[in-house]
């Protein structure tokens, strides 16, 4: 090799590599055009020692996302039964005494019966039935310092094995259609809708409402009536023995009282 | 206007006091105590012993009417404060109604 200016001594070549027995070539080292969705870093490190020792490509599930969605879907649903309890009944730990405006409403005790019974209950997997509890998702029976009864609990752990090795049922279970958030949605949206449980409670409530306030019209004309009838009497008695007893004083004077002569009458008769 | 008619008068409308008090039509008995008031001080100190009878029996009458009107005033007092009571419950109802 002179040491003047470099010479190229053999030109580069397109990497050369076999996947599970089929020969495959790449113009560099970076293959991503083998396998959709992998892509292999062909270094020095990767294809071991001697070149060409051949190595195990494990693939796995990318199951961050999953997880983060059914996170959410848990803190929702969460959401949703601390809200019953500051309407209904409080279901916390530090529950008070006195429950919320709904606390004895049937409609809210259907509406949390219903989605919790969907919570609770199996997706259809096949021949099997999946449900949440197989994810590591339970419900909470008694209050926690930070859980109220009946919501969700999940067991990180059991969650990412259960993604990792039963990807087909946790696919069923959150089912664009038949899953459990699916059928959540549909019930939530047959109670908000027209003509659903929540309108119709609405339109009712309303009802009521508009009455009492009739009532309440009838209610302060009446009283106002009554204040103005009594008060003509105690006027009309007030005038009565006022005049009465003035009449009563200036006959005393004209006449003589009882026990002695009326001053005008003496005047008179001297 | 003469004494005699005068006292007639008086007492005819004394009369119509006592039946209007009765009938509870205080109204009436304050309107026409206000009509007879006038007639009174037409009234001369000298009467016959037969007027001075009728003076006497219209100041019994009055006397009565007043005692009654006394009577019933406090009751109404208390029918109305009781009346106004039961409303305010009532009202009451309707403002927890509406929560």
């Amino acid at each position: 090799m002179s040491t003047s200016a470099w010479t190229q001594t053999a030109s580069a070549q397109d990497a050369e590599f076999k996947i599970d027995g089929t020969a495959a070539t790449s113009s560099s080292n970076t293959v991503t055009t083998a396998l959709q969705g992998v892509t292999l870093n062909l270094t020095a490190a990767a294809i071991g020692t001697p070149a060409g020792t051949p190595q195990t490509l494990t693939v796995a599930q990318n199951t961050a996302s999953a997880s983060t969605a059914i996170n959410s879907f848990v803190t929702l649903y969460n959401t949703l039964v601390t809200t019953y309890g500051q309407v209904g009944n409080d279901n916390s730990q530090a529950a008070s005494t006195q429950g919320g405006v709904l606390s004895s409403n049937p409609m809210l005790a259907t509406i949390q019966n219903t989605l919790a019974a969907i919570v609770g209950s199996g997706v259809k997997n096949g021949n099997s039935t999946i449900s949440l509890g197989a994810l590591g998702i339970t419900l909470q029976g008694q209050a926690s310092a930070t859980q109220p009864a009946g919501s969700l609990v999940i067991d990180p752990t059991k969650l990412a094995a259960a993604l990792q090795s039963n990807p087909s049922g946790v696919a069923a279970l959150f089912n664009s259609k038949t899953g459990v958030a699916a059928q959540l949605t549909t019930s939530l949206n047959s109670y908000l809708g027209t003509g659903g449980l929540i309108a119709n409670s609405q339109s009712a409530v309303n009802t009521d409402l508009k009455s009492i306030t009739t009532q309440q019209t009838a209610l302060t004309a009446y009283t106002a009536q009554l204040t103005s009838q009594y008060q003509a009497q105690f006027t009309a008695l007030n005038t009565l023995m006022a005049t009465m007893n003035n009449n009563s004083q200036y006959l005393t004077q004209l006449f003589g009282g009882t026990d002695s002569a009326g001053a005008l009458a003496t005047g008179a008769s001297s | 206007m003469e004494q005699n008619s005068l006292i007639d008068r008086l007492l005819e409308l004394t009369l119509a006091i006592q039946h209007a008090a009765a009938m509870a039509d205080w109204q009436e008995a304050a309107r026409l105590t206000e009509e007879r008031t006038p007639l009174f001080m037409e009234l001369t100190p000298e009467q016959d012993a037969t007027a001075m009878e009728v003076i006497n029996r219209i100041q019994a009458i009055d006397s009565a009417i007043a005692a009654d009107a006394k009577t019933t005033q406090s009751e109404l007092q208390v029918e109305y404060s009781s009346a106004m009571k039961k409303v305010q419950a009532a009202s009451k109802y309707h403002q927890a109604a509406k929560f």
